[in-house]
């Protein structure tokens, strides 16, 4: 079920200049309606000649014709602009409102759609409907006034001659179907083997140490001669089928132009009612109409494209936007968790198993666990940025569920696994919205050990792509500064410490403790290391929690002495 | 204007087919777009990459001559069959450029009757039969070719044209490899080919019959009526000229718009990746706003780009109405003037006229893909002549004794080098345990140890023979790796286990996994060994993937194994699965293994303390504890205080 309410919503501020547009459509095919009128009477007038007409007359009548054209001309001029100032704002606004709502769907969503679909739907969907409307809007005018109007001059003309067309357009219309028909599946094809051997390509080319160290070189290159034979079959069968399409069109008005020519003859050498202008004028106007017709035909085989395009971005726009609210007053650090769990969409068992802790004011906490232990899932539910599915967590004293994600992420500092940055000046990496001054700044990065190389390369510095010219290390201590430039109550580092060596990780975290003095701080490791100072230690093991307490209270537990010996080797 | 409208709607069609195509093309090239960002990222996670522009995309600069050289070179096979497809594309425009005059014999025997009462029946039957069989010979001779001209060039040109660039890739040394960007390379090996594929279908297509078309139409309109025929003379340059200026004055606006749109791509795809940290540092507005200024710079170029190649419709339509406008007054003024013009004459004069737009157009058009193809055929000709890796072809049979650095020198690029005069011995069975900061040099050891790339200065020996001097291969066979980036392929687990030896039996794959300690949950998947693994292998943990990495180690037997930092994203439950394994896999073997955690190096025979690029420490973990240096300064700061 396809919704198109939202489009048409979109559509709406251009109304105006969408009549605007029709209205001058309608006017230039008049003019282009009148044409054959004019050649029907040059016809006949060059006749009249040999009886002695002067030529005068058709002076007269060629500078309609070219009148009617200029005017013509100068309408449609008009009318482009108007169509595709319509179809351009229209495409821009779509950008924006999907935009805007993909920013704002919660996180559960997202990763059920994925981030590649999701940027599929706002750029290559987007313009595939952008090309559709243009199409579109032109036909949907075109086509019922040349339709009609060809009928009834046809009829008006010769009733007789004018059904063998009307007999005609139907086959056309099926002739064109059947072909879409077929060309649809063939073109979606196209696309996966593209796909298909695209993947080939790149998995050849990010394993290429393991397939040269195997010396699978050859056989990798196998599989990609085979692809590329599969995708070169199917792309004759696509690409023949549609440029058929038009040698087929044209051989069908050459069959109804004959057809009239000889129908037409008779009904001369019979009637006699016809003149060879009235002939000239009907198999112009037939043309006219199959034109129109061939035209809307396009347009018709983009639609189940269309559709398929529409239904992908309802997908984004259907989802509901989470809630919005300033920042109010600030959060304590306090975390207390009763019977927390979350389980992902579309999964049988907890991601997180019912737990329960609390943590005061200032402490600081360790959550030890390896990956599927559960311990990122809790704190992707401190962040705020997912709800636990079961239980409640309540932070600051209200339950999260009562919370937008600005009232907690006004009080909560997060340190990302993997750490996102932008294309963007470093400065506006950490602080968008400008709001602190260069001090603070370089306070925040010399505390994550960053603030020598930034001032070699300045706070204006620009971070390409993926933060490619920042090295693994580099990101982590750009993510820990911007954590640390936030005045926040609770600061979550989720294992925030791997790409730094033993040295800077030390230095950071004694800056840490002194800037950090009071706050709540809690990290996610791997390391036992981190984790043997803290206040309170959190094991965790298959998705629950199994231990608290502190270093010694935890060696007591099987699982974590076995973490223990194998990261230390026994030795203290 | 009736058959005169036949050929325009074609025209029109093709346009739409071109647009349709086009389209397709757009949809390509924005996959395109999307695997060279996947490209960019993927290639983020290389070790020891970073520090190089991920965007660039070398090639040699060919001339060129040289271009045209290899194009022809090229072409030469199909040669024969895209002569037969020139043929029948000269034989359907030969009979499309007949076809007025047989109408215009029509209209003049229908004329004939109107005026004079006389109907000549032969005479008409012949014309339309001469015409129905010129129709339905266009349309079969029509389609002949669009069938042989794609048939030859996909199967027989782009096709080994990918082919090609697949071989070379086979050849290209693995640093090249890492300096480039892999979307690119895809998109080169996809859009360009296909570019100059297409650009030949354009030339022979387009190009060569458009001119002859013209050609026979100037001819046969001046064998009707030379005075009519004039306007056609003259409205041919006002349409080229029409043409070229309109393309002219878009391209940049269209330049604009395409590159906009890539930086729009950009700022959404960053913006859905990193939707987390921009939700937690309220990022939004800041993102919109980019957004915005992009969205409208795209809407604002492509509305002035479109706003001139949509004027190009109407202004045809003008001039061809105008151009039958005049060739009818001029006829009817020379009919007066008693020169015998048949109506059928001027009839035939305006149909020529109207096949004009077809062949205009479309050269219009062809102009704007020769360039692409000027700029296609030098990326895929510059990249084939690329240099290709050393090859030796001395093959030795090495007992793998002894791995010796004898005084190695290595940088990635000239000015940063990476290790610096680097001696080290190492006797069969020993275990070596590389550790130190991020950046000193160790997983460049593994690079130079498995020639993916050469030392720059010194020797790396292999029972006292240069591995310099070998065959690469083998070289390689002495090693077996378990890396960090466990690089598994869309395959069955059993594929993948066993992707280094050919000829594996279900037994020995199994036995492997077994040593690996993976066979159990194997066994809990739906599919067991046949589970296929998903495309970024989403089904099966981290720890899980490493382990049967393990599995493919031990399937291989060599003598000396590297470990890379395999150890590190495991969860520990996994993690002592793997040690145990490893130390399975270690036994009897000489293995140099690098690892952040200490705790897994403990046990090593020499451990090597490498910083900058040098050794400045090695021993085993007593004596370098006791020496109190930078090694046991880094083990004791993991105990520090937070």
């Amino acid at each position: 079920m396809v919704k198109f309410g939202t489009y048409l919503k979109l559509l709406k501020p251009y109304k105006a200049k969408i009549f605007l547009y029709a209205f001058l459509t309608v006017c230039s095919c008049g003019c282009n309606l009148l044409q054959p009128l004019f050649l029907n009477r040059i016809v006949d007038q060059i006749n009249a000649l040999s009886t002695g007409a002067s030529s005068i007359d058709i002076l007269i009548t060629c500078a309609f014709m070219v009148g009617a054209a200029a005017l013509s001309l100068a309408i449609m001029l008009a009318a482009v602009r108007v169509s595709v100032s319509v179809t351009t704002a229209f495409t821009a606004d779509l950008r924006a409102a999907l935009f805007d709502r993909a920013c704002n769907i919660p996180l559960s969503d997202i990763e059920r759609i994925g981030v590649t679909a999701m940027l599929d739907r706002s750029t290559y969907d987007v313009s595939g409907l952008m090309d559709f409307l243009a199409m579109a809007l032109n036909s949907a005018i075109i086509v019922p006034i040349y339709i009609t109007v060809g009928c009834v001059m046809a009829f008006m003309t010769d009733g007789y001659l004018a059904s063998i067309m009307v007999v005609c357009v139907p086959l056309i219309v099926v002739m064109i179907f059947s072909v879409s028909k077929i060309v649809q599946p063939l073109s979606k094809r196209s696309n996966k083997y593209l796909d298909m051997q695209n993947k080939i390509v790149h998995e050849r080319l990010s394993g290429i140490r393991v397939i040269r160290a195997f010396n699978r070189e050859p056989y990798e290159h196998a599989r990609m001669a085979d692809a590329t034979n599969i995708m070169a079959d199917n792309f004759v069968k696509t690409n023949v089928f549609m440029s058929v399409m038009t040698p087929i069109a044209s051989l069908v008005m050459n069959v109804v132009t004959l057809l009239i020519l000889y129908f037409g003859a008779q009904r001369i050498t019979s009637a006699a009612i016809l003149s060879t202008g009235d002939i000239v004028k009907l198999l112009q106007y037939v043309t006219m109409m199959m034109n129109a017709l061939f035209s809307a035909a396009f347009a018709v085989m983009w639609l189940p494209r269309i559709r398929v395009s529409v239904s992908r971005m309802n997908e984004i726009l259907g989802c509901p936007r989470i809630a919005r609210r300033d920042v109010g007053e600030k959060l304590d650090g306090t975390v207390i968790a009763l019977d927390a769990s979350y389980r992902y969409v579309d999964s049988p068992i907890d991601a997180l198993n019912p737990c329960s802790f609390s943590v005061k004011q200032g402490e600081r906490v360790a959550l030890i666990g390896g990956t599927g232990s559960g311990k990122s899932t809790l704190m992707t539910l401190f962040t705020g940025l997912a709800l636990p599915t079961g239980g409640t967590l309540v932070m600051g004293g209200k339950s999260v569920g009562d919370l937008t994600v600005d009232e907690i992420s006004g009080s909560v500092a997060t340190v990302f696994q993997k750490s996102d940055f932008f294309t963007a000046s470093l400065r506006d990496n950490i602080d968008p919205e400008h709001k602190y001054t260069d001090e603070e700044i370089y306070s925040a990065l010399d505390c994550a050990e960053f603030g020598d190389f930034v001032r070699k390369v300045g706070l204006d510095y620009g971070i390409t792509q993926n933060a490619g010219n920042l090295s693994g290390g580099q990101k982590q201590r750009l993510a820990l500064a911007r954590a640390f430039l936030k005045d926040a109550s609770v600061y979550l580092f989720d294992d925030s410490f791997s790409a730094l060596d033993y040295l800077t990780e030390k230095r950071v975290r004694k800056n840490m403790s002194e800037r950090l003095a009071g706050k709540t701080c809690i990290i996610a490791t791997q390391r036992v290391s981190t984790a043997y100072n803290c206040d309170k230690i959190l094991l965790f093991d298959g998705g629950s929690l199994i231990a608290a307490g502190k270093h010694a209270d935890l060696m007591n537990n099987p699982i974590y002495k076995e973490i223990y010996i194998s990261q230390t080797g026994g030795e203290r | 204007m009736k058959n005169a409208q036949i050929e325009k709607p074609t025209e029109a069609i093709e346009n739409e087919a071109c647009a349709a195509a086009e389209a397709e093309i757009v949809v390509a090239r924005a996959k395109k777009t999307e695997s060279k960002r996947r490209g960019k990222r993927a290639k983020d996670e290389q070790p020891d990459t970073r520090g190089f522009s991920s965007s660039k995309f070398e090639v040699v600069e060919l001339s060129g001559k040289t271009i045209m050289k290899e194009i022809m070179h090229d072409v030469k096979p199909i040669a024969p069959w895209l002569a037969l497809c020139l043929l029948f594309s000269l034989v359907s425009v030969v009979l499309v450029s007949l076809a007025p005059i047989y109408v215009g014999n029509t209209v003049n025997v229908i004329n004939a009757f109107v005026v004079s009462g006389s109907f000549d029946g032969g005479e008409f039957t012949f014309n339309i039969t001469t015409l129905a069989c010129i129709y339905v010979g266009y349309c079969i001779f029509s389609i002949l070719k669009i069938y042989m001209l794609n048939n030859v060039l996909s199967r027989h040109f782009n096709n080994k044209m990918r082919i090609r660039m697949s071989e070379k890739i086979m050849r290209l040394p693995v640093s090249y490899v890492d300096r480039t960007s892999k979307g690119e390379l895809i998109e080169r090996m996809t859009d360009d080919v296909s570019v100059i594929g297409g650009s030949i279908h354009q030339i022979l297509d387009t190009i060569v019959t458009g001119v002859l078309q013209l050609a026979l139409i100037l001819v046969l309109a001046f064998l009707q009526d030379w005075h009519m025929s004039l306007v056609i003379v003259g409205i041919m340059p006002i349409c080229i000229a029409i043409c070229a200026v309109l393309s002219g004055r878009s391209s940049k606006h269209f330049d604009r718009y395409m590159s906009k749109n890539g930086e729009l791509y950009s700022v959404v795809e960053e913006s859905y990746s990193g939707i987390k940290t921009m939700r937690a540092y309220g990022m939004e507005s800041f993102m919109k706003r980019r957004h915005a200024s992009v969205n409208a710079e795209i809407a604002a170029s492509s509305r002035k780009g479109y706003a001139i190649t949509g004027s190009l419709g109407p202004l045809m339509v003008f001039i061809m109405t105008a151009a039958f406008a005049l060739i009818c007054f001029i006829g009817g003024y020379v009919a007066s003037a008693g020169a015998g013009v048949t109506v059928g004459a001027v009839v035939a004069v305006v149909l020529y006229a109207a096949q004009l737009s077809g062949p205009l157009e479309s050269l219009a058009n062809s102009m704007g893909m020769l360039q692409r193809a000027k700029t296609s055929s030098k990326r895929i000709y510059g990249m084939l002549a690329l240099p290709e890796a050393e090859v030796s072809n001395k093959r030795v049979q090495l007992s793998c004794d002894s791995v010796e650095f004898d005084d190695v020198c290595f940088g990635y690029t000239p000015d940063t080098p990476i290790i610096k005069h680097l001696d080290l011995s190492v006797k069969r069975g020993e275990k070596v345990a590389i550790v130190g900061p991020t950046g000193g040099g160790k997983t460049t050891i593994v690079n130079l140890l498995m020639r993916f790339y050469d030392p720059d200065g010194g020797r790396i020996l292999i029972d006292g023979v240069d591995t310099r001097t070998l065959d690469r291969d083998c070289v390689r066979d002495c090693f077996e790796m378990v890396l960090q980036d466990t690089w598994l392929f869309g395959g069955t687990i059993a594929q993948n286990v066993a992707y280094g030896v050919s000829d594996a039996t279900r037994e020995q794959i199994e036995e492997a996994c077994k040593a690996a300690y993976c066979d159990t949950f194997i066994n809990t998947l739906s599919n067991g060994y046949d589970t296929e693994i998903t495309q970024g292998a989403s089904n099966i943990s981290q720890g899980q993937k490493q382990l049967l990495t393990v599995a493919r180690a031990f399937m291989v037997d060599r003598p000396i194994l590297i470990l890379d930092e395999a150890t590190s994203n495991v969860d520990t439950r996994t993690e002592t699965l793997l040690q145990r394994a490893m130390d399975k896999l270690m036994s009897g073997r000489t293995c140099f293994v690098i690892a952040h955690r200490l705790s897994t190096i403990v046990n090593a025979d020499v451990i090597l303390v490498v910083n900058e690029g040098k050794i400045i420490e090695r021993g085993t973990h007593g004596e370098l504890m006791a020496k109190r240096g930078f090694y046991a300064d880094m083990f004791n700061s993991q105990y520090s205080i937070m």
